[in-house]
């Protein structure tokens, strides 16, 4: 028994680099073409210090705006999950409120018409706040027009919007040929009520990650992120786990 | 001569009947009741000293209390010293990540568990108390998790909930040979969960959100409960102790938020149904503990009825009731509990007799 025991606890860290490294081979052997974004799409997220010097990038991406037509019932439905409470009766907002999140492939478009979308709705929210607050009682002094403390301007906000989701990623392989505008990878997504003012209300969805939501930086392509402004070439594998190809440069 | 002594548990439980039954001999004397015949003390005593020579031979069992004293020092120094280990060796790896080309930090990451086994055996082989030896076992189950991480992380790899298969069947690996109670307990924890994990799985929801349906964990923990009499007898109280809390958790938040049931009917009656089982079971666990002598249970159960009670009496009074009105019932439920306790205690006292 102890001898087993043991032999089990030597073998198993060999074991479970060896699946490792055989799972990432068989993902770096086919996928999509790489897709070059930039420092707003792929941020810094651990920037090497003294203590941590490990190098790591966070995807920064953007919800689907919400006039988004293909979350409809039936998009849901197909995603898996269960609409046939009534959007309106008393109990679908504990019915939706309590399913459960489902696990989905994304397509997330680079700089598209879905983020001209997104930028349009953001300054239009702005702009009635803005109409709002020289309307009230006390209006307070003119400011330049700043987006409110938290929302990301134009020109840094990220260009990379969830356009669409299937259960398999061949859907969306079939929908999204060009790798080079869409990035298809796992994500999560839950079902919601959404209530505009005045409206009925009409069933909705959130996405809650992209997985994976970082991407580590080898060390051979860490001393290029030192030099300013970066643009970084990633693909997505047979599995949809992405890996840093090339750190660019953006400056002309 | 004495028979062999089949654990660390039993031998210690002979060497503390020893030392109080010879601190009885000796108050008797003192006290003027006549000694037994020489001859027979004699006996007896050349017989209590083989066991207590054989039972130190082979465990290291405290003979004094002053020894088991320092035991208890001991195992939280243990304890606290594979902590601050692994807390170490975690940020050693994340101090020299940088530095590494892939292939280095592969081979560290491998290297890394394998290592702490191998001080673990030698301070086995070296160290009767295994107190070392435990230390090193720690830190290479956080070696493992470690390397797990860090190879999902630098790879960019998709979570999956194998992970936790990987590693309770480490853990458990660790744990036997030497009968190591935490590595134990983390097995049963993991093993437990990636039931759970695989359930929430299957019904299309990301494995990670296994407690967003607490039942998930009800069928492993039980499957694990069962299979805890299986276990050495000085590792049963660990496993029977970790696999009873992971049944009784989910029943008590099912309880209070009949919502995250799987069950459809209304939140209300889910409520109730939960309520009712938390009752029937927290009752049980404290009966079969203490008829069992299994001390782990009657305390799990004891503070999982506590809990239960708590809840129940902030969730249907806090709200109307006087702050002092509140307080003076729970204290009388207490007081209540304790006099319950003490007529099951004469009653067990008496049937003994």
């Amino acid at each position: 028994m102890k001898t087993r025991g043991l032999t089990v606890a030597f073998v198993l860290p060999a074991v479970v680099t060896a699946a490792t490294l055989a799972g990432v081979r068989a993902n770096r052997s086919g996928g999509r073409d790489p897709i070059v974004l930039t420092e707003h799409e792929l941020v810094l997220s651990s920037p090497g210090s003294t203590d941590n010097t490990a190098t790591v990038l966070r995807l920064s991406w953007q919800p689907p705006p919400e006039t988004a037509a293909w979350i409809t019932r039936e998009k849901l439905e197909a995603l898996g999950f269960a609409c046939d409470v009534d959007p309106a009766a008393p109990d679908a907002e504990r019915h939706y409120r309590q399913a459960l999140a489902r696990e989905v492939y994304l397509a997330l478009e680079f700089d598209g018409p879905a983020w001209e979308a997104r930028q349009h709705e953001q300054e239009q929210r702005e702009q009635e706040l803005r109409e709002r607050e020289l309307r009230a009682p006390d209006p307070p002094e003119p400011t330049p027009a700043s987006p409110p403390r938290g929302r990301p301007r134009r020109e840094s906000a990220s260009r990379l919007v969830v356009v669409d989701a299937a259960r398999t990623p061949e859907e969306l392989e079939a929908r999204y040929p060009d790798p080079r505008r869409h990035l298809i990878t796992a994500g999560t997504m839950r079902v919601r009520i959404q209530r505009s003012p005045g409206g009925t209300p009409a069933l909705s969805a959130v996405v809650l990650e992209v997985t994976p939501a970082q991407i580590f930086v080898p060390s051979p392509l860490a001393p290029a992120l030192r030099r300013g402004q970066a643009t970084f070439s990633v693909r997505y594998g047979r599995r949809y786990e992405p890996w840093l190809v090339e750190v660019g440069s953006a400056r002309p | 001569m004495p028979g062999r002594l089949p654990s660390k548990a039993e031998a210690q439980r002979r060497a503390d009947q020893i030392r109080a039954f010879r601190a009885e001999l000796a108050e008797l004397g003192r006290e003027g009741v006549e000694s037994p015949p020489a001859s027979w003390l004699d006996a007896l005593t050349r017989h209590h000293d083989a066991i207590l020579a054989a039972a130190a031979a082979s465990f290291d069992i405290d003979r004094t209390v002053s020894e088991k004293r320092m035991s208890i020092g001991m195992q939280l120094a243990s304890t606290l010293g594979a902590a601050a280990l692994a807390a170490a060796v975690v940020s050693f790896f994340y101090r020299i990540w940088g530095t590494l080309p892939t292939a280095g930090q592969v081979a560290a990451l491998t290297a890394a568990p394998i290592a702490a086994l191998v001080a673990m055996v030698v301070a086995a082989r070296r160290e009767r108390t295994l107190y070392v030896a435990s230390l090193c076992a720690i830190v290479a189950c956080a070696a493992f998790g470690l390397q797990t991480m860090m190879l999902g992380a630098t790879f960019n790899l998709r979570g999956s909930p194998h992970l936790l298969a990987a590693w309770g069947t480490f853990a458990l690996a660790v744990a036997l040979p030497y009968r190591f109670a935490l590595p134990l307990a983390g097995s049963v924890l993991c093993l437990v969960s990636y039931g759970a994990a695989l359930t929430i799985h299957a019904l299309g929801a990301p494995w990670t959100r296994f407690m967003d349906r607490p039942e998930t964990l009800l069928l492993p923990a039980a499957a694990a409960f069962a299979a805890a009499t299986a276990a050495a007898a000085d590792l049963r109280p660990w496993a029977r102790g970790t696999s009873l809390v992971l049944v009784l958790l989910p029943i008590l938040m099912l309880s209070t938020s009949g919502g995250a049931s799987m069950l459809t009917w209304p939140d209300t009656s889910i409520e109730v149904a939960y309520q009712v089982v938390a009752i029937l079971i927290g009752t049980a666990t404290i009966v079969h503990g203490v008829r069992r002598g299994h001390d782990e249970m009657l305390v799990i159960g004891s503070v999982f009825l506590g809990l239960f009670l708590l809840v129940r009496f902030v969730d249907w009074w806090w709200d109307w009731m006087p702050k002092y009105v509140f307080f003076l019932i729970l204290a009388a439920m207490a007081l209540g509990w304790l006099w319950l306790l003490r007529v099951f205690r004469r009653r067990i006292a008496v049937a003994q007799a």
